[in-house]
C-alpha cells in the first residue's frame, strides 16, 4: 500500500511539474494520470503496488470530494440566482449530448464495417 | 459556571481540525450507508447527501467553511494521488482502446464539445453570471479533474464539484430514458454515449443495465476526462 501511494505521489510531481514547466492549463493531477497511463503501457502491465493501492483508494473517490462540495456554502447566493439556469442548461447539454454520442458512434462504426 | 466552560470547549472544538475531520467521515459513512441501502439510487448519492449534511450542520453551529476545512483538507488532499490512480482502470480498458480507437475519439472529441459548448452558451443566454458559466463547462468529467479545470478556466471549484454529482444524477436518470427512447440496441455504444455524459454516476448506472454498458462507459468517462482536460480550456478562451 505505502509502495504503490509513494509511487501514485511521484507521478502527481511529475504531473504538476510537466503542467508548471509549459505553463499548460491541465490540472497537475490528470497530467500526472497521463504520465502514469503511458508509463504503464510502454511497460505493457500494472506493478502490484501501484494495483493495490489503486484498489484501496479509488472506492472512496467520492468521498474525496465531499470537503470541496461542501465549499459552496460559501457560494449559495451563487444557487439562488443562477440555480434555475443551471438545472435547464444541464438537462439541455445532457438531451443534445447524448443522441449526438450514440449516433456518431452508430455512424462511425457502420462506415469503419464497410 | 459549567455552562460558560461548556461554550468555551465547543469554541475550541468547532475550530480544531479534529472536528472537521471526524464530522466529514461520520457523514459520509452514514450516506453511503443509505446509498447502498436504496441499492444505489442515483438521487441519493453519498457525496448529495453527506454535502447536505454537513453543510446544514456549518449553518447550524455558525461554523466557517475555513474552520470545517482546517480538517477536512487532509481528505480532500487525498483527491490528487487518488486521480492519478484513475490511470489504472483506463489502462485496463487498452485492447478496447485500440480496437475503437478512431469512432472514440471523434465521438469523444464532439461530445465533449458539445457538452461545454452547450451549457456555457444556454447560461449565458438566460443571464448566468460568468463564474457559473465556467463552474458548468466541465460538469460532464469526474469531479476530481472537473474541480481542477474549473480552477483553471475561472470557475468556482467547490460549485463545480456540487454541479458535477447533479449532472451525474440527472444523467443516470434521463439518460437510460433518452438512449431507450432513440432505440440504440448496441450496449456498447449506449455505455460510451452515457459514459461521456455522466462521468461515474452514469456509469454505476450503466452497470445495472449490463456489465457490457457498465464498461464502455468506463472506458468513455476515461477518455473523455482527457479530452475535456486538454481541449476546454482552449475551447473557454475562444469562446470568450
Amino acid at each position: 500500500m505505502l509502495n504503490g501511494f509513494i509511487i501514485l505521489l511521484i507521478f502527481f510531481l511529475i504531473g504538476e511539474f510537466i503542467a508548471n514547466l509549459f505553463a499548460w492549463p491541465i490540472p497537475g493531477s490528470v497530467m500526472g494520470m497521463l504520465v502514469l497511463f503511458i508509463f504503464l503501457i510502454a511497460r505493457s502491465g500494472i506493478p502490484k503496488s501501484i494495483k493495490h493501492s489503486s484498489e484501496t483508494l479509488l472506492p472512496y473517490l467520492p468521498l474525496f470530494i465531499v470537503p470541496a462540495s461542501v465549499g459552496i456554502v460559501g457560494h449559495l447566493y451563487l444557487l439562488q440566482q443562477d440555480g434555475l439556469i443551471i438545472v435547464l442548461a444541464m438537462i439541455a447539454s445532457l438531451v443534445v449530448g447524448i443522441p449526438l454520442c450514440g449516433w456518431l458512434m452508430q455512424k462511425i462504426l457502420a462506415w469503419q464495417a464497410k | 459556571m459549567a455552562k460558560e466552560g461548556l461554550s468555551e470547549i465547543w469554541v475550541y472544538l468547532s475550530a480544531s481540525p479534529l472536528t472537521g475531520l471526524t464530522i466529514t467521515l461520520l457523514a459520509y459513512s452514514f450516506s453511503h450507508r443509505i446509498y447502498q441501502a436504496s441499492h444505489n439510487n442515483p438521487l441519493l448519492h453519498p457525496v448529495l447527501i453527506s454535502a447536505t449534511l454537513l453543510i446544514s450542520f456549518l449553518l447550524i453551529t455558525d461554523t466557517s467553511y475555513q474552520d470545517y476545512f482546517k480538517g477536512s483538507q487532509y481528505i480532500h488532499f487525498i483527491l490528487g494521488p487518488a486521480t492519478v490512480a484513475l490511470a489504472i482502470p483506463m489502462y485496463q480498458q487498452i485492447s478496447k482502446i485500440k480496437q475503437l480507437w478512431l469512432p472514440i475519439t471523434v465521438t469523444m472529441i464532439s461530445g465533449v464539445s458539445v457538452a461545454a459548448i452547450s451549457s456555457i452558451l444556454i447560461s449565458r443566454v438566460l443571464g448566468a453570471s460568468i463564474e457559473t458559466q465556467m463552474s458548468l463547462a466541465p460538469k460532464s468529467v469526474t469531479a476530481p479533474v472537473a474541480m481542477g479545470i474549473s480552477e483553471k478556466i475561472g470557475g468556482l471549484p467547490s460549485l463545480t464539484a456540487a454541479l458535477v454529482v447533479i449532472t451525474g444524477i440527472l444523467g443516470a436518470i434521463l439518460g437510460t430514458k433518452i438512449l431507450h427512447a432513440l432505440k440504440l440496441k448496441d450496449h456498447s455504444i449506449k455505455g460510451i454515449a452515457m459514459g461521456i455524459t455522466a462521468h461515474g454516476i452514469g456509469t454505476a448506472r450503466a452497470f445495472q443495465v449490463s456489465s457490457e454498458m457498465g464498461a464502455f462507459s468506463g472506458l468513455a468517462m476515461a477518455l473523455a476526462t482527457f479530452t475535456t482536460a486538454f481541449i476546454l480550456p482552449y475551447l473557454v478562451r475562444w469562446l470568450n
